[in-house]
C-alpha cells in the first residue's frame, strides 16, 4: 500500500533529472548512430538524416518515456490544478460551499470536543475502565439510590467481583477558619482505602489508613489546588494543623494536580467515621460507593453478584424493603458512565443532530459538483470516447474534491477552536468535566475523519451516477436531455428534504417540551429573592437548641435591613439537587403502607421567603422550641395522598425509626416541586428546624427591588452575628432556576440551531436544482406558450416539479420520524414522541420555505420569451 | 495475447539478453541487437528507450550517467539480479511458445 506511494514519490523527485538526461541521452545516441554512417562512408547531413530516421520521432521518445515513468500522483496533481482553476473562476460558487464545509466540520467538531470531554475521555486512573459505582435500587422506583454503611460493610465482606470497595460521603461541608478569610470549602469524606481503590498515590506526605477512619482521626489531605491557593504551594504544609468546623485538624498529605475525585470542586478529603448508631438498615443511605473489579471480571458479572447480594440483603434485613418502594436490588455502572447518567442521552442526541447538518452539507456539496460534472458532461463524454477508464474519471472527481477537503478541514479546525474557547465555559454546569473539552488528538482525528468522508460522499455519489448517464445523452448534439445527471441530483435534493424534515421534527418536540417546562408552576416564586448556603461550625455550637437560636438570631438582624421582605432557613433549598429523601407513617393509618418524601427543616420565615402559599392551619412560630409540643407541616398532595377529604389538621405523624416522636400536624402549604419543574417526584413534610436541627443551611432573602443588590448588606449581617461563619453559592434564586433549565435551553436552542441551518442549506439545494432543470427546459418552456399555454401553467409546472421533489422528501423524512423521536422520548416533557403537532408543523415550514425559494425560477420560467429561446441554435 | 503486448514483451527480453553480455548504453544496445539479428530486427531505435526505462521502473536493470566518447555523457545499463531471473523465466516461457506455436505450424 505505502510502498508504490513511496516509489512514486521518489519518481516525482527523480523525473526532472531524467527528463534533462534522457535529452542527453538521446543526443549521444544520435551522434554515435551519426558517427557509424560516416565511417561507412556517408557525408555528415546524410548521416545525420539517416541517424534521426532510423531513431524515429524524439519527441514522441521523450513523451513515451515520460508515460512510462508518469504515476497516479500526476493525474491527481493535474487534477487538483484544474478543480483549483475552477474554484478561481467561480468565486461565490466556492465560497459558499467551503463555508457551509467548514461551518458543519467545526460545529460537528466542537460538539465532538464536548461529547469526548464529558463522556469518553478515560478517568485519570490506572485501568479506569475496571472502575465501577454501586447503587441500591428499587426497582420500578429508584433505579439509583445512595448506599447505607451497613450495605457497605456487608457487600465488602461478600462481594467477590472487587479488588477493592470504598465508600464516601460526598456532602461534606468544611468551614476552614484562621489565618485568613474564612472559607466553606467542599470536600469528600471517604473510606481509607478509597486511594488504593481508584491507584493514586499522593504527591507528598501519605493517606490515611483504616484505624484512623475507624478512630475518627482529624486528619486530612489537600487537593493540589487548595494547597497552592491557601498555603502557598509550602513543603511545610505536611504535619501542620488546620482548623476545619472549629477542630484542629493534620495535614497529612497532598493529593497530585490531577486528582479530582468526584469531581474538581473537592478540595480536601478526610476519613468517613462511621458511627455505630447509623449501622443500620433501611436508613442513612447517604453514601456512593465505588469499586474495582477483579481482572477477568466483566461489569455483568459484578452486576449479577450485587444483585444477589442485595437481594440476601434485603431478606436478612426486612426494614430495607419499606422504604423507597423497596430497596431490594443493586445496580453496577461503570463509574465514567455514573457521572454522566444525566446527560448522557442529550449528548449524543446533538451529536447525531449536528452529524445531520454535516450530512445535509454534504448533499449540497454533491449537488453543486453534480451540476459542475453536467456542465463538462461533453468533455467527459469525449474523455471516455477516447479512451479515459471509469475509474480514472471517478478519480478526478475525488481529486477535485480534494482541495475542498483541505480547505474544509482547515476552516472546521479553526471555527471548532473559536467554539470550544468561547463557549465551553459557558457550558451548563450539569456538565462535569466539560472544562476538558479542547482540540486534543481524538478529536482533531474526529474533525480529519469527518471532513475527508463528507467530501468523498459528496464527490463520489455525482461521480457514479454522472458518468455512467450521462455519456450517451451528452454526445448527441444538440442534446437537451434533463433526465441523466439531474436524476442524480433529485434524489440528492430528496434525501436532504428527508433529513431536514427529521431535524425540524426533533426541533419542533423539544420546543415543545421547553414550552411546557416554562409553563410549570414549581409552586414557589424564584423572583426578587437572595439565596446563600452555610454549614454551621459545629464546635462552636455544640447543642442543636443553640444553632436554632443562631438561626433566629440571623433571621431578626436580616429583618431590621431595609427592603427585606422575609427571611428564613430551610436545610435544603431547591433547585440545588441536594435532596434529603425519608419515609414518615401516619398514625391511624396502618393500611398505608411507607411514604417517601422530602424531609425538610424549616424556620418560621422560609415560606414566605420562598412564596410557598400557606392554605390551611397555620406556620411554624417562635413558640415552637425543642419543649413545646413537637409539630409538623405537610403539603397539598401529601394531605390529600393521605387524608383524601378529611381534615389533616391535628393528625399525627412520625419517622418511622425507634425513638421518633409523633409529631401534630399544625398545617398545610402548597405543593413544590423541588428537585426541577421537569419532575414532580415527591411530597414534602416541613419540620420545624428548633425541633429537628440540622447543621446545613440555605437562607432565602426576599427582597423589594434586585436581589443582587441585598448580597454585601445580608453577609454583613451574618458577618456581625459570627465573623468566622462562611457562606457560599450566594446567588439570586432566578439563577437557580435558569441553571436548572440551562441543559435543556442548550439541548432545544442548538437542535433548532441545527434544524433551522439544515433548512437554509436543503432549500438552496433545492433552488439549484430546480433553477437548474428549468434553465434546461427552456426551449420546451418556450414551444408551450408558443403554443398557447398561459403563463400560470408554466409557473406551475415548474412548482410542481419542486413540490414532487419536497413531497417525496417529506413522507420519507416522516417516515424516519417516527423511529427518531422514540429515541428521544426520554429528553422529552409531556410531549408525545410522535406528537401530531410536531409531525405537522415540520413539513409545513419545510414546504412553504420551500415554495418561496422555487418562485423565482418559476417566475423566471414564466417570463420566457418564445421568440428568443426557440431562435438559440 | 494482444499483439503490442508480445511485441513489447519480446523487446524488454532482447534487451535483457544483450546485456547479459555486459552493460552498456542505448545505442551500444540498438547496434548490438542489430548485429546479432543481421539487420532483420529493424524496429526504430527511439522505441529501445521507453523499454529501457521500463525496465528499470521494474528493477530488472540499473542505470548510471557515465562518461563515454566524444566528451559525453551516456546512461549505462546494467542487468540485476532480478533481471536475470526474469530473463530466465521469461526466455523459458519464450521458448516453449515458439515450440508450440511451430507444433502448430508443421502439424500436418
Amino acid at each position: 500500500m505505502l510502498e508504490p506511494l513511496i516509489a512514486s514519490l521518489r519518481g516525482l523527485a527523480r523525473r526532472r533529472a531524467i527528463r534533462g538526461e534522457l535529452d542527453e541521452e538521446m543526443q549521444f545516441h544520435l551522434e554515435q548512430q551519426a558517427q557509424a554512417h560516416i565511417q561507412r562512408g556517408l557525408s555528415r547531413t546524410e548521416a545525420e538524416r539517416l541517424a534521426r530516421l532510423e531513431f524515429g520521432g524524439v519527441a514522441q521518445t521523450r513523451e513515451a518515456v515520460g508515460d512510462v515513468r508518469a504515476t497516479w500522483w500526476d493525474d491527481v496533481a493535474f487534477d487538483v490544478r484544474y478543480a483549483v482553476g475552477a474554484m478561481r473562476r467561480a468565486p461565490l460558487w466556492t465560497a459558499v460551499v467551503t463555508t457551509t464545509l467548514a461551518l458543519g466540520i467545526g460545529l460537528s467538531t466542537a460538539i465532538f470536543g464536548v461529547v469526548y470531554g464529558v463522556l469518553l475521555k478515560p478517568l485519570p486512573y490506572p485501568d479506569a475502565d475496571r472502575l465501577v459505582a454501586i447503587w441500591n435500587s428499587a426497582p420500578g422506583a429508584y433505579e439509583r439510590f445512595n448506599v447505607s454503611g451497613l450495605n457497605w460493610i456487608t457487600w465488602r465482606e461478600r462481594a467477590r467481583s472487587f479488588d477493592g470497595l470504598a465508600l464516601a460521603r460526598l456532602i461534606a461541608n468544611f468551614n476552614l477558619t484562621g489565618g485568613g478569610d474564612p472559607e466553606r470549602l467542599q470536600g469528600a469524606r471517604t473510606s481509607a482505602n478509597l486511594f488504593s481503590v481508584l491507584r493514586v498515590e499522593p504527591l507528598m506526605g501519605r493517606v490515611f489508613t483504616d484505624d484512623e477512619q475507624r478512630s475518627d482521626a482529624k486528619v486530612v489531605v489537600l487537593s493540589y489546588g487548595l494547597w497552592q491557593r491557601r498555603f502557598g504551594g509550602e513543603a511545610s504544609i505536611i504535619g501542620r494543623k488546620i482548623i476545619l468546623n472549629g477542630a484542629a485538624h493534620d495535614v497529612i498529605g497532598v493529593m497530585p494536580r490531577d486528582f479530582e475525585y468526584p469531581a474538581s470542586q473537592f478540595e480536601l478529603w478526610t476519613p468517613l467515621y462511621l458511627p455505630p448508631s447509623t449501622l443500620q438498615a433501611g436508613i442513612n443511605n447517604d453514601y456512593v460507593a465505588v469499586g474495582r473489579l477483579r481482572s477477568g471480571v466483566s461489569v455483568a458479572q459484578a452486576q449479577a453478584e450485587m444483585s444477589d447480594l442485595a437481594r440476601q440483603f434485603a431478606e436478612e434485613h426486612p426494614e430495607t424493603k419499606r422504604p423507597m418502594g423497596g430497596l431490594v436490588d443493586a445496580k453496577v455502572d461503570p463509574l465514567l458512565e455514573s457521572n454522566t447518567l444525566q446527560i448522557r442521552t442529550g449528548l449524543w442526541v446533538l451529536l447525531a443532530a449536528v452529524l445531520c447538518l454535516s450530512l445535509i452539507g454534504c448533499l449540497n456539496l454533491g449537488i453543486l459538483l453534480v451540476t459542475r460534472a453536467n456542465a463538462r458532461s461533453r468533455e467527459m463524454a469525449i474523455r471516455v470516447a477516447l479512451g479515459a477508464s471509469s475509474s480514472r474519471l471517478q478519480r478526478q472527481m475525488l481529486a477535485e474534491a480534494i482541495p475542498l477537503a483541505i480547505v474544509g478541514t482547515a476552516g472546521g479546525v479553526l471555527v471548532a477552536w473559536v467554539l470550544l474557547r468561547v463557549f465551553a465555559p459557558a457550558l451548563p454546569t450539569q456538565l462535569p468535566r466539560a472544562t476538558q473539552a479542547a482540540l486534543n488528538a481524538p478529536v482533531l482525528a474526529f474533525a480529519v475523519g469527518v471532513s475527508w468522508l463528507v467530501v468523498m460522499l459528496a464527490a463520489l455519489l455525482p461521480s457514479r451516477a454522472a458518468g455512467r448517464l450521462q455519456i450517451l445523452a451528452a454526445t448527441q448534439p444538440g442534446s437537451r436531455s434533463i433526465t441523466g445527471g439531474t436524476t442524480a441530483q433529485r434524489m440528492l435534493v430528496v434525501a436532504q428534504v428527508a433529513v431536514t424534515i427529521v431535524l425540524l421534527f426533533a426541533s419542533a418536540l423539544f420546543a415543545r417540551s421547553l414550552a411546557g417546562v416554562l409553563r410549570v408552576d414549581p409552586g414557589f416564586r424564584t423572583d426578587d429573592a437572595l439565596t446563600l448556603q452555610l454549614a454551621v461550625t459545629r464546635a462552636r455550637h455544640p447543642e442543636d437548641a443553640q444553632i436554632a437560636t443562631y438561626y433566629a438570631r440571623i433571621v431578626n438582624r436580616l429583618q431590621g435591613v431595609p427592603g427585606v421582605v422575609a427571611a428564613g432557613f430551610v436545610n435544603r433549598l431547591p433547585l440545588t439537587g441536594i435532596d434529603q429523601v425519608g419515609p414518615v407513617e401516619f398514625e391511624g393509618k396502618p393500611d398505608l403502607s411507607l411514604v417517601d418524601t422530602d424531609w425538610r427543616s424549616a424556620t418560621p420565615g422560609y415560606f414566605a421567603a420562598a412564596g410557598i402559599p400557606l392554605s390551611r392551619g397555620r406556620l411554624f412560630t417562635s413558640f415552637d422550641t425543642p419543649d413545646s409540643p413537637p409539630v409538623a407541616i405537610i403539603d397539598e398532595q401529601l394531605a390529600r395522598k393521605v387524608f383524601g377529604a378529611q381534615d389533616p389538621l391535628g393528625r399525627r405523624v412520625r419517622i418511622p425509626i425507634a425513638g421518633q416522636p409523633w409529631t401534630e400536624i399544625v398545617g398545610v402549604v402548597g405543593h413544590i416541586f423541588n428537585a426541577t419543574p421537569e419532575k414532580d417526584i415527591r411530597p414534602q413534610i416541613y419540620w420545624p428546624e428548633s425541633q429537628r436541627t440540622q447543621d446545613r443551611a440555605a437562607l432565602v432573602v426576599r427582597t423589594s427591588g434586585r436581589p443582587e443588590a441585598f448580597t454585601s448588606a445580608v453577609i454583613e449581617q451574618i458577618r456581625k452575628e459570627d465573623p468566622d461563619q462562611p457562606v457560599y453559592d450566594v446567588r439570586p434564586f432566578d439563577d437557580r432556576m435558569s441553571e436548572t433549565l440551562g441543559p435543556r435551553h442548550l439541548l432545544t436552542w442548538l437542535v433548532a440551531l441545527f434544524g433551522g441551518a439544515s433548512l437554509l442549506l436543503a432549500v438552496l439545494g433545492l433552488y439549484g436544482v430546480v433553477s437548474y432543470t428549468s434553465g434546461l427546459r427552456m426551449r420546451e418552456f418556450g414551444i408551450r406558450l408558443a403554443l398557447g399555454a398561459s403563463r400560470g401553467q408554466v409557473r406551475r409546472l415548474v412548482l410542481g416539479q419542486a413540490g414532487g421533489l419536497v413531497l417525496i422528501g417529506c413522507v420519507a423524512g416522516l417516515v424516519c420520524a417516527f423511529p427518531v423521536g422514540r429515541a428521544l422520548q426520554s429528553l422529552l416533557y409531556k410531549v408525545s414522541s410522535a406528537d401530531p403537532a410536531s409531525l405537522l408543523v415540520a413539513p409545513a415550514v419545510l414546504v412553504a420555505v420551500a415554495l418561496l425559494a422555487s418562485a423565482a425560477p418559476a417566475m423566471r420560467a414564466a417570463r420566457t420569451d418564445p421568440a428568443v429561446t426557440l431562435r438559440v441554435e | 495475447m494482444p499483439k503490442t503486448d508480445l511485441l513489447q514483451g519480446t523487446l524488454d527480453l532482447l534487451i535483457l539478453k544483450i546485456l547479459t553480455l555486459g552493460p552498456n548504453h542505448g545505442w551500444g544496445i540498438a547496434s548490438r541487437m542489430r548485429q546479432i539479428s543481421r539487420d532483420n530486427l529493424n524496429a526504430s531505435q527511439g522505441s529501445l528507450y521507453p523499454a529501457l526505462h521500463r525496465l528499470e521502473l521494474r528493477g530488472d536493470v540499473e542505470s548510471e550517467m557515465t562518461p563515454s566518447e566524444n566528451n559525453r555523457r551516456a546512461r549505462v545499463y546494467t542487468l540485476t539480479r532480478a533481471g536475470r531471473r526474469r530473463l530466465e523465466t521469461e526466455n523459458a516461457d519464450w521458448q516453449r511458445f515458439v515450440l508450440s506455436v511451430g507444433r502448430i505450424l508443421n502439424a500436418e
